[in-house]
């Protein structure tokens, strides 16, 4: 005869928490800037062996992702300025008859942008302060959670309460079809509201200021926040 | 009235709250996606710990986190939970990491969090931001389940 299934629980999940390596984060961030991870590795399918790999991470407290990203895409933008000018400086001193008449003309591109704009769930709509052009190549990542105030059980993340009608008759006008409580954008301020969730990739075709917000008609009572990475590449 | 702020070093707060973190994704997604997820939440948590910090419920915003990052995570075709090893029997169902796998994800979460991992009622509903009493009957749903696929009576 079995043991009780919560005597088995507990005999199984004690042993699973003893083989399970846990995630250091004391031994580096003491020492800050530097914090070691240790994961497991996805090679042992049907064993009981869990082997794991120490990942090092290095970010600085002082200097937040975002920036160091950005002088990151400063420093290629740098790079490549001065490419382009040994280009044109080089093409310059060639003999003018290996020059095609038809050369395009060089142009500059506009640096790219990376932000990191924080989405709390009781606004309507945040200014990230990012401007897109026609064409602009737009990555939006988002993560974080939001409860919504027809049901305070539950965190739902940027994709929102999933497959609950009865939550998407309180979805702004323009997306009611979409999730309840997911994050949204909109392009200026009296844009049409465009579904974002967890990840969205697009081509800008509309100028103006990029705002995010929550698809949820009465934000006022709701709690938490998403937190969306947004990165441009300039057309 | 403005309410006091105490706020204790990430390290500190990481020695409690890695556990539960690492064990709650573990419970939702198994114990190869959850452990990472874990790794992952926790150096959000440490980049983002000036407003972490201060928030009410850390450690269900950085499960939130885990949560977002296992479901973009690609899973290969494994088990959640490993087999049972040969210690634990007979007295574990060879059946039973399976079955628990099977559960609806709420249920699968409360059921190890309870009784596998000895989490009280309270921690778990703070946890998903839910109602003890909404806890305890994916508890007893998840645990009837249990019982019926692996044929226990108790």
């Amino acid at each position: 005869m079995n043991a009780p299934i919560e005597e088995q629980l507990r005999d199984y999940f004690t042993m699973v928490d003893r083989t399970q390596a846990p995630v250091d984060t004391t031994a580096q961030a003491r020492q800050a800037p530097t914090l070691s991870l240790v994961k497991d590795s996805h090679d042992s399918s049907h064993t009981n062996e869990s082997t794991s790999e120490v990942i090092m991470l290095t970010p600085n407290r002082n200097e937040s992702p975002t920036t160091s990203h950005r002088w990151m895409m400063v420093a290629a933008a740098v790079g490549a300025i001065v490419l382009v000018g040994g280009l044109i400086f080089a093409t310059s001193r060639t003999d003018d008859a290996r020059v095609p008449a038809d050369r395009p003309e060089l142009t500059v591109p506009r640096e790219p942008v990376e932000v990191s704009v924080v989405v709390p769930g009781t606004e309507q709509w945040t200014d990230t302060g990012v401007e897109l052009s026609i064409n602009d190549t737009v990555l939006i990542e988002a993560d974080g959670a939001v409860t919504p105030a027809e049901n305070r059980e539950s965190l739902y993340g940027p994709d929102g309460v999933p497959d609950r009608p009865s939550a998407q008759v309180f979805n702004i006008d323009g997306l009611k079809a979409e999730n309840h409580n997911g994050l949204i954008g909109r392009i200026g301020e009296a844009g049409a509201p465009f579904q974002v969730g967890s990840q969205l990739q697009y081509i800008a075709d509309t100028e103006g200021r990029l705002f995010l917000g929550i698809n949820d008609s009465d934000v006022a009572n709701n709690a938490g926040e998403f937190t969306a990475t947004i990165t441009v590449n300039r057309s | 009235m403005q309410q006091a702020i105490t706020t204790i070093s990430f390290t500190e707060w990481a020695t409690e709250a890695e556990p539960k973190i690492r064990q709650s994704l573990t419970a939702a997604f198994g114990v190869h996606v959850g452990k990472d997820a874990a790794a992952d939440a926790l150096a959000v948590a440490w980049e983002r710990w000036d407003r972490v910090s201060v928030m009410g419920n850390p450690i269900g915003y950085v499960y939130g986190i885990g949560r977002n990052k296992a479901r973009r995570m690609k899973t290969r075709h494994q088990p959640m939970f490993v087999e049972v090893p040969e210690q634990l029997l007979p007295n574990v169902e060879p059946g039973l990491p399976a079955a628990v796998a099977d559960l609806p994800e709420q249920q699968r979460i409360t059921v190890t969090l309870l009784h596998g991992y000895g989490w009280t009622m309270s921690e778990v509903a703070e946890l998903l931001g839910t109602k003890k009493t909404t806890v305890q009957n994916h508890a007893e749903r998840g645990l009837t389940k249990l019982r019926n696929a692996l044929g226990v009576s108790q």
